[in-house]
């Protein structure tokens, strides 16, 4: 079972992850060397992604499989450190280059015939310059310099019926400095996805609630258990605070969340009776059920895709990009939801709706947090709830620790698509499934001795 | 002589007549007569509004807020109790496509001065100009800025009475006394009945019906929410319960005059925006049994902590209830029902807190309504809750 775990692992892991970073440094290098700018040093390099363009992207092509890496959704940004930064597709077309002002930028040209040197300058990068349509042109003088910028409207090859691309060029002299490409989606195919995405951020509201509902009855629960002076395991729970801290720190996330987070799981393990001593533990289901539940959600944009509806491949872009803030994402959900909606939540509803009564309305809870957009949305949801049914039987069968490495398992290998190719990610995940699995190995022997 | 029921009744009458200084007029009409006056006289012509969906009492005028089911729009207007002029706003999704104008058009459009400042937005598929307070989405006028509803702050009270539920909480666990569950299952049926007329409260929700999200998942969220709050209301009840006690009607007459004047100083805008909907009768219930059985576990717990000083709980409980008249404003209710509850025996908490609360709400709305459907029901409760007060006092006696 190890090694099938394993294998599945990498098999959501290795290759999965947002490529073309090589081929974006060369593809910005030969469009300098195009505008006769001899880049120096090793780049910066830095993944951007555009997470409205790039979901509205997927929903126009939802019938046409994975969504394309053209549009200008998904960049890789190169800085080099010498001067001159550009932006290039995982596919290796340029987004925008901007070199150093040269110290000789050349004759000046006037605006009226400034076209055709500029259109000559651009073909060196762009062969199909010649097809491209004078947009608007603006001319100033600064100095001995004049400077022309230029917007052309580009045959947008590779988009959706009714996108436009547009590039913006400067020029000094006669040297273009800088170009930018921009992509002018169809306004109704973005609306769906922001539309979507508003009103997900009002369902999360309500999912925050219910999250502050259930810390209120922690807090009460606690107190009650200081009042009768019993005694938690209150140094697991400032471990696992510390613990939680951290991986929100490490996730981006701001100061009060990660506090938040630290005192809820912290005060879940540390004040409540060790709500899960009423199961036993089986810290061996984790790893398989983490890739289980992965797998499943990574299959279901293709059975919504064939019911007619659509949900996106790629799950959110974070704010920032990083082994650490992959970690961060994928424990700090763990390492906080699960406590709350799978130990504390059941514990406290156990006397009046029973344990399951209590993880229906966790997975309830917890199915407003983290849904994408999609259409019907409540496609969206029912993922979302079906993962957090999922996590509820893992705590049921096999502890609230099981359920805390699960989560973790699942969130990475359904993270790993949004975030840049690189072994230090892959290791992460396929090192959290090793751990899990050997975490389980190490349990079951004890439980054996 | 039957004393006893007289005095009730005057209590109730003494609320209800009390002369009172009071800063605002009744609201003459109500939300849906709002509504109408803004349809019959001002507002975008060419633009589908859709359907009324919220509104929200604001000072001396209604906020009151139409959207069509797409969700693209929302169009809000303020109607002053002087509705004249009636002031509207439309809020457009900045994805929506339109005309981009030049300055010079968009000035005409709107019969703007040369002189005024301009700030130009470009949106993805369209231009909008803001020219001074007046705007335009593409080609569309958005209409005039509106009063924004103050930031809510909650204060003191509300962080005393939140203290005070948990106190009250583990004093229960741990001087349990004889505890009754038929509060709980007052308080669910309540709350269950509550749950049930959501889709007649939803227009008490005005926060939730933003821009781009469509009604449904507005109302969603709304039931969501209330269905949350009071799930998790009715499992508090369930865990901790309520002490065992018969209600003492000269207890009551007190709690329900106080409620009625508590009501008449500071009435909540939330219970106005409340007094417009249909269900008002079903919310009214619910949130006096909710709030009743709150303000007395917090009264239980209040009382528990002045027991250092036992013998100044009554002066300092009467002297935080002036405190509070001054400045707990629409926390009043709640606040005047933990501290009159505290005041008397553990026992009887629940039945004076939920009597002081349900009088608020009467008084809060006989005092803030001029339109006669929440009047008409309002004046019902009070006679039925002062008939039953008489007559408990009566059977006492």
């Amino acid at each position: 079972m190890a090694v099938a775990c394993c294998a599945a692992a990498a098999h959501l892991t290795l290759g999965r992850g947002i490529g073309g970073r090589e081929v974006a440094v060369d593809a910005v290098r030969r469009a300098f060397a195009g505008l006769d700018y001899r880049p120096v040093g090793v780049p910066e390099v830095a993944f951007v992604g555009n997470q409205e363009l790039a979901w509205a992207m997927e929903w126009v092509r939802r019938e046409g499989g994975p969504a394309a890496t053209s549009g200008g959704a998904l960049l890789w940004r190169i800085q080099f450190p010498g001067g001159g930064e550009g932006a290039a597709t995982p596919d290796g077309a340029v987004w925008a280059a901007r070199r150093p002002i040269p110290a000789d930028p050349g004759p000046n040209h006037f605006p009226t015939t400034v076209q055709r040197p500029l259109r000559e300058t651009l073909a060196r990068v762009f062969p199909d310059v010649e097809q491209w349509r004078w947009t608007a042109g603006q001319s100033w003088r600064e100095g001995d310099v004049t400077w022309h910028r230029v917007t052309f409207t580009i045959p947008a090859a590779g988009l959706p019926q009714g996108w436009e691309n547009s590039i913006e060029v400067e020029m000094a002299g006669s040297a273009v400095v800088s170009f930018q490409r921009h992509t002018e989606p169809l306004a109704s195919d973005v609306g769906v996805v922001m539309g979507r995405i508003a009103e997900l951020e009002l369902l999360r509201s309500v999912g925050l609630l219910g999250l502050v509902l259930v810390l209120i009855g922690v807090i009460v629960a606690g107190a009650e258990q200081v009042a009768f002076r019993r005694q938690g395991p209150l140094f697991a729970g400032l471990v696992v605070g510390g613990v939680t801290w951290a991986a929100g720190t490490a996730a981006g996330l701001a100061p009060w969340e990660c506090a938040l987070g630290a005192v809820v799981s912290g005060g879940v393990i540390g004040l409540l009776p060790r709500p899960a001593d009423q199961f036993s533990s089986r810290l061996l289901l984790a790893a398989p059920a983490g890739i289980v539940a992965a797998l499943a959600l990574l299959a279901l944009p293709q059975l919504v895709a064939v019911l007619g509806g659509w949900l996106p491949v790629r799950s959110s872009f974070p704010p920032q990009y990083g082994v650490s803030v992959l970690a961060g994402r994928m424990w700090f959900p763990a390492l906080t939801e699960e406590p709350l909606l799978r130990g504390a939540l059941p514990f406290l509803a156990a006397p009046i709706a029973g344990w399951w009564g209590g993880a229906l309305v966790g997975a309830l809870v917890g199915c407003l947090l983290h849904p994408v957009p999609a259409v019907p949305l409540a496609a969206s949801l029912a993922a979302e709830l079906g993962l957090h049914l999922g996590m509820a039987a893992v705590a049921r069968w096999g502890g609230l620790a099981c359920a805390i490495l699960a989560r973790g398992v699942c969130e990475g290998l359904i993270r790993r698509t949004s975030f840049p190719a690189g072994g230090a990610a892959d290791a992460l995940i396929l090192g959290s499934v090793v751990v899990a699995l050997l975490a389980g190995l190490r349990h079951g022997k004890r439980r054996q001795a | 002589m039957r004393l006893r029921p007289l005095a009730v009744g005057a209590m109730v009458a003494a609320g209800l007549l009390v002369p009172l200084r009071q800063d605002d007029s009744a609201a003459p009409r109500s939300p849906v007569a709002a509504a109408r006056l803004v349809e019959d006289v001002s507002g975008p012509a060419d633009l589908s509004w859709g359907k009324l969906r919220a509104w929200r009492r604001l000072g001396d005028g209604w906020l009151v807020l139409w959207q069509p089911s797409h969700g693209a729009w929302v169009l809000r207007a303020m109607v002053k109790d002087d509705p004249h002029p009636v002031r509207w706003r439309l809020q457009v999704a900045p994805w929506l496509p339109g005309v981009r104008l030049s300055e010079p058009l968009a000035r005409e459009l709107v019969g703007a001065g040369e002189a005024i400042d301009s700030r130009r937005i470009e949106r993805l598929a369209r231009r909008d100009w803001d020219l001074l307070r007046q705007r335009l989405a593409g080609g569309l006028a958005l209409g005039q800025d509106l009063p924004e509803p103050p930031p809510s702050r909650l204060g003191p009270w509300p962080a005393m009475l939140a203290g005070a539920v948990l106190a009250g909480a583990l004093c229960l666990v741990l001087l349990p006394g004889t505890l009754t569950q038929r509060w709980t299952v007052a308080l669910t049926g309540a709350l269950a009945g509550l749950v049930a007329v959501i889709p007649s409260v939803v227009a008490v929700g005005y926060p939730a019906f933003r821009v781009g999200v469509r009604p449904w998942v507005a109302q969603l969220a709304i039931f969501a929410a209330v269905s949350l709050v009071s799930t998790a209301l009715a499992a508090f009840a369930a865990r901790f319960g309520v002490l065992r006690g018969r209600p003492r009607a000269l207890e009551l007459g007190v709690a329900a005059g106080l409620g009625l004047v508590a009501g008449r100083v500071a009435p909540a805008e939330a219970l106005i925006s409340v007094a417009g909907l249909t269900a008002r009768p079903v919310v009214w219930l619910a949130v006096t049994v909710a709030l009743g059985y709150l303000a007395a576990v917090a009264a239980i717990g209040l009382r528990e902590l002045l027991h250092p000083v036992r013998r100044l709980r009554l002066p300092f409980l009467a002297s935080l209830l002036v405190a509070a008249a001054a400045t707990a404003g629409s926390w009043l209710g709640p606040v005047a029902a933990t501290l009159v509850a505290a005041a008397g025996p553990r026992s009887r908490a629940c039945w004076t807190a939920t009597t002081l609360v349900g009088f608020w709400i009467v008084g809060g709305t006989l005092a803030s309504c001029a339109w006669v459907e929440p009047l008409r029901d309002a004046g019902l409760l009070l006679l039925g809750g002062a008939g039953v007060l008489v007559t408990l006092a009566a059977v006492e006696q």
